[in-house]
């Protein structure tokens, strides 16, 4: 079978529209550390300059910036970029990195991401329901907003590594001339 | 006690294990966390102990995952991040590598001293390891080997130089432990930078000794100008731009002008001012620099978020008792203690970074200290927790220490993989050696000496 044929696949095709979805998005959520850069220096600029800073403003600098790792979690991910001790597991085949890559994803990260999933939705949930806002008087008024990208970044690292499970589901069972191809998309 | 003692240390073999299976860090950390908390339940059930680990109390990990991103302090961390990229992108430090190897082309080894100090400057301000150690080693061994300098010994400068930014602030290393701590960051800042500049004054100095005892580990250039005062100003033209970053960044915090975030924020701009000075800056470049800092800001932050959850399950099994009360059993007295966990980090840095040494053992290590007198430490009655920044200091350099001592090292390897297949690994560990005695060496000094970390941030607060 080759790699054309796979490709042609239909799940392989589905899990490869969620790869570019997570891909999109973090190519675009990624200019978002740019905002923080900027939102600093506006409130720099406001305060030695006109002496009155705002707490939105702040509050601004920390919701980019955790919006931003939420979602370069699954970018990350798709990516293949996260940081790995390959000293050892340099030698093993690919199959076997395969073997260990699927027990890692069902049995390590998919229990966390699950947990904190449930949690995290109760948690901005809780947050709508009493209207939580910013403590300070001056400050951002919806918490649920920003609470709710808790689920919200769980739910992509959950979708991503599982693409990532069935694709080396996929190469395992096929084990044909679908060589790394799906590594590092 | 038993029990929870045995939680905690399988706990320990477990991360190790499953972390030399090559599976992503990120994930063996939240693997081993939930793993642990199912078998703490079942241990509260069946065995009688009292870690109150139930699917209600594990939803903390939410409230502790809220509690990083509601962190202004690492807020910073993407910044320094982004400031280290355009750097890099921005071409500088290739400029300033062939001005600054004039300056010193005329001495044996003047190389070495060059790359040293361009790894200093480079990598005060990307902070990570593995990135520091790589862009140096991309940009400089293949000169060092063209120039025919003894491979073993190119290695080990580049290493070396690389893996010592993490020290040198501002790091992002630092901003993590300082939060973590509850130290300010400023004065880890202020407390680093004398260590730092010792420990880049040792490597030069080795350097120079040893070239002028081997001449012909470093060949002079066979086409290098005399030195001239256009030469020096050549070189002075390329290095100010940098030097004014770094000291602008550092500055500002030192002086109480700005906090660490807001000064990080200065840096990247300023970066982004480099650039654009040195006609590299456009829209796609920009977006480059972006996609790259929220790649490197996914994984570092991955390990932060899972590598909390560890500690948090960690705390939950007694980790803290355990360990803490370990500490403070040993019969060793104050600085009998410092010295085994010291001995302590060093192993760990093996298999684990510095992100998961920071979240996961340092505040369990510091809150030990920090129950012990070090009357050598001197606070000048204006620094907060003078010991605290100390031993933050102290572990700083053994980390670093760790990353470097072969066979384990992970600069070492992280080298390997941008260096010719001329260098074998066997030559970075033969290069390294030196590096890692001037490394011992230089943290004896500190232990010694702890007013070379406590001095200079008393300064910045007044003390004559």
């Amino acid at each position: 079978m080759d790699a054309n044929k796979l490709n042609n696949n239909v799940i392989l095709k589905y899990f490869a529209y969620i790869d570019k979805l997570v891909l999109t998005l973090g190519e675009t959520f990624s200019w978002l550390n740019f905002f923080v850069l900027i939102t600093i220096i506006l409130q720099l600029i406001l305060t030695h300059f006109f002496g009155k800073g705002y707490i939105f403003i702040d509050e601004l600098e920390w919701h980019f910036y955790a919006i931003a790792f939420l979602l370069g979690l699954s970018y990350t991910e798709v990516k293949d970029r996260n940081i790995r001790i390959d000293v050892f597991s340099q030698k093993f085949s690919t199959q076997t990195k395969e073997k260990i890559d699927i027990f890692g994803n069902i049995f390590l990260i998919l229990p966390y991401v699950i947990i904190v999933f449930i949690h995290g939705i109760d948690f901005a949930h809780e947050a709508w329901i009493i209207g939580e806002t910013s403590g300070s008087p001056m400050g951002l008024p919806y918490r649920w907003f920003i609470k709710s990208f808790i689920p919200i970044g769980m739910f992509f690292l959950g979708i991503s590594v599982i693409s990532r499970t069935i694709k080396s589901i996929v190469f395992l069972t096929r084990n044909s001339n679908y060589k790394d191809s799906h590594r590092g998309a | 006690m038993y029990i929870y003692s045995i939680l905690v240390i399988s706990m320990f073999v477990a991360l190790l294990l499953l972390l030399l299976t090559g599976l992503p860090i990120p994930f063996v950390l939240a693997g081993v966390a939930m793993f642990f908390s199912l078998i703490g339940y079942l241990c509260d059930l069946y065995l009688g102990t009292m870690t109150g680990i139930n699917f209600t109390t594990i939803g903390m990990l939410v409230n502790r995952l809220y509690a990083l991103m509601a962190n202004w302090t690492y807020v910073a961390i993407p910044m320094f991040i982004f400031m280290g990229i355009m750097l890099e992108k921005s071409k500088m430090a290739e400029k300033m590598m062939v001005s600054v190897h004039k300056l010193f082309g005329k001495i044996h080894g003047g190389l070495a001293v060059t790359v040293t100090i361009i790894g200093i400057l480079l990598a005060a301000s990307t902070g990570i390891v593995g990135a520091s150690v790589v862009l140096l080693g991309i940009m400089t061994i293949p000169t060092m080997i063209k120039e025919k300098y003894y491979p073993p010994f190119a290695a080990g400068t580049v290493c070396a130089s690389g893996t010592l930014g993490i020290l040198i602030p501002p790091s992002i290393m630092l901003v993590a432990m300082a939060d973590q701590l509850a130290i300010s960051v400023g004065d880890l800042f202020m407390g680093a930078l004398i260590p730092g500049i010792i420990l880049g004054g040792l490597y030069i100095t080795y350097i120079l000794i040893y070239c002028r005892i081997k001449p012909e580990v470093a060949p002079l250039s066979a086409n290098i100008e005399p030195l001239s005062w256009s030469v020096i100003f050549e070189a002075f033209k390329s290095i100010i731009p940098l030097m004014g970053l770094i000291l602008l960044v550092l500055g500002t915090i030192f002086a109480g002008i700005c906090t660490a975030t807001e000064a990080s924020a200065l840096g990247a701009l300023g970066a982004i001012f480099l650039a654009w000075i040195n006609k590299k800056l456009s829209f796609a470049m920009l977006k480059n620099v972006v996609i790259e800092t929220f790649s490197i800001m996914g994984y570092v932050f991955a390990i932060f978020i899972f590598a909390d959850a560890f500690a948090l399950i960690l705390r939950m099994l007694g980790g803290d008792e355990v360990i803490g009360g370990f500490l403070l059993g040993l019969p060793f007295g104050p600085y009998g203690i410092l010295f085994f966990i010291m001995l302590m980090v060093f192993f760990l840095g093996f298999f684990l970074d510095w992100m998961q040494i920071t979240f996961i053992i340092l505040p369990i290590l510091a809150s030990a200290v920090s129950n012990l007198s070090y009357p050598l430490v001197k606070g000048y009655g204006v620094i907060d927790q003078p010991v605290l920044i100390w031993f933050t200091i102290l572990v700083a350099i053994c980390l670093q220490t760790s990353f470097l001592t072969p066979p384990v090292g992970f600069s070492l390897f992280y080298l390997k993989g941008v260096c010719p297949p001329s260098v074998s690994l066997k030559d970075i560990f033969k290069g390294i050696i030196p590096f890692v005695f001037i490394q011992l060496i230089g943290l004896a000094i500190i232990i010694i000496w702890p007013n070379l970390v406590t001095w200079l941030p008393a300064v910045a607060y007044g003390v004559k």
